[in-house]
């Protein structure tokens, strides 16, 4: 397990053994995949292959833009990842109103300080609650496993998970 | 040694290129949209045709690993590919598609007109010898006796 610096030292993300690639690019590459994309929209059942692959490369866009402005206007990482509600009972008040539409990418990410974040991973998010699904629930798994080598190493994260949430525009 | 610290302490030296590959996606998206449109087009209509992407690697003429970049939907690629692409899978890739469907229907009318034409002639033709063949014969029932003089 490598964490490798994305930028400056604000934004972290792990590689994983075996992966050629840190979190960030590897998952980036995967949601840009065509034949990844309706590989796992014909696994999950979804009619349209056409408009979910779209909507998906809209959103990794967003992300891309996301990175490059943040990095540009020397924004804070803190204002884009929000902390991750593991629970249905928990939902932000955005869930609640359900009136915006989230990206369905996200990195999940642990918060060392106010603008510090380290990506463990992330996922195509197709279930409210990250236990429903295999691919969310094994990114809990790896933000815990995470957190674990953090805290074997005596770094205490600032409190619990994060992900990075972008409106769908 | 702070809470930072000790996280720094175990970040890789390693450099990555994250931020200037980044860049580099934003900077060919509009090239990046265009193939992964073709690889969509592509898949499904693998999918259409029942063929796997070893089919269409054998019909090409090049290796599936060929096939495989082509779908990823990552590849610059070139008009000959493209070309090789749309004939063999008749799917739009290129303006091309769309000139050769409308030279052939083009065509399709020529031809339709031209059979239209004959039908017309023809008709025309019988309904002339029919018109002449019913004066004489009108002639012959009117006046018999003009003809029997």
């Amino acid at each position: 397990m490598k964490i490798v610096s994305i930028f400056a030292d604000q934004l972290f993300s792990f590689r994983y053994p075996g992966e050629a690639d840190n979190e960030y690019d590897r998952l980036m590459e995967l949601w840009t995949d065509i034949s990844y994309l309706k590989d796992f929209a014909q696994k999950n059942n979804i009619a349209d292959v056409e408009a979910f692959a779209k909507e998906i490369l809209h959103g990794a866009e967003q992300i891309q833009d996301f990175l490059e402005n943040i990095n540009q206007n020397q924004e804070r990482y803190d204002f884009y990842f929000e902390s991750l509600q593991l629970s249905e009972d928990n939902k932000p008040l955005a869930f609640q109103k359900g009136k915006i539409k989230w990206n369905k990418l996200r990195y999940y990410a642990i918060k060392l300080d106010a603008n510090c974040f380290v990506i463990t991973g992330g996922a195509i998010k197709m279930s409210q609650t990250m236990q429903e699904h295999p691919a969310t629930n094994y990114e809990l798994a790896k933000l815990k496993a995470a957190k674990a080598f953090l805290n074997e190493n005596g770094v205490i994260d600032e409190d619990s998970f994060y992900e990075l949430l972008t409106e769908q525009q | 040694m702070t809470n930072k610290e000790k996280f720094l302490a175990l970040v890789s030296e390693e450099n990555t290129d994250t931020m200037a590959k980044n860049k580099e996606r934003i900077k060919n998206r509009a090239m990046l949209r265009e193939s992964q449109q073709i690889a969509l087009k592509v898949l499904l209509k693998l999918d259409d045709l029942c063929w796997t992407q070893k089919d269409l690697a054998a019909a090409m003429g090049v290796r599936p690993q060929q096939i495989s970049k082509i779908v990823s939907g990552k590849e610059n690629l070139t008009l000959e590919t493209q070309v090789k692409l749309q004939t063999i899978l008749d799917i739009p890739l290129l303006a091309s598609y769309y000139d050769d469907k409308a030279s052939k229907m083009e065509e399709m009318i020529l031809s339709f007109e031209e059979r239209v034409d004959k039908i017309v002639a023809v008709a025309a033709y019988k309904i002339d010898n029919y018109q002449k063949s019913e004066k004489s014969y009108t002639k012959t029932f009117e006046y018999p006796h003009l003809s029997v003089a």
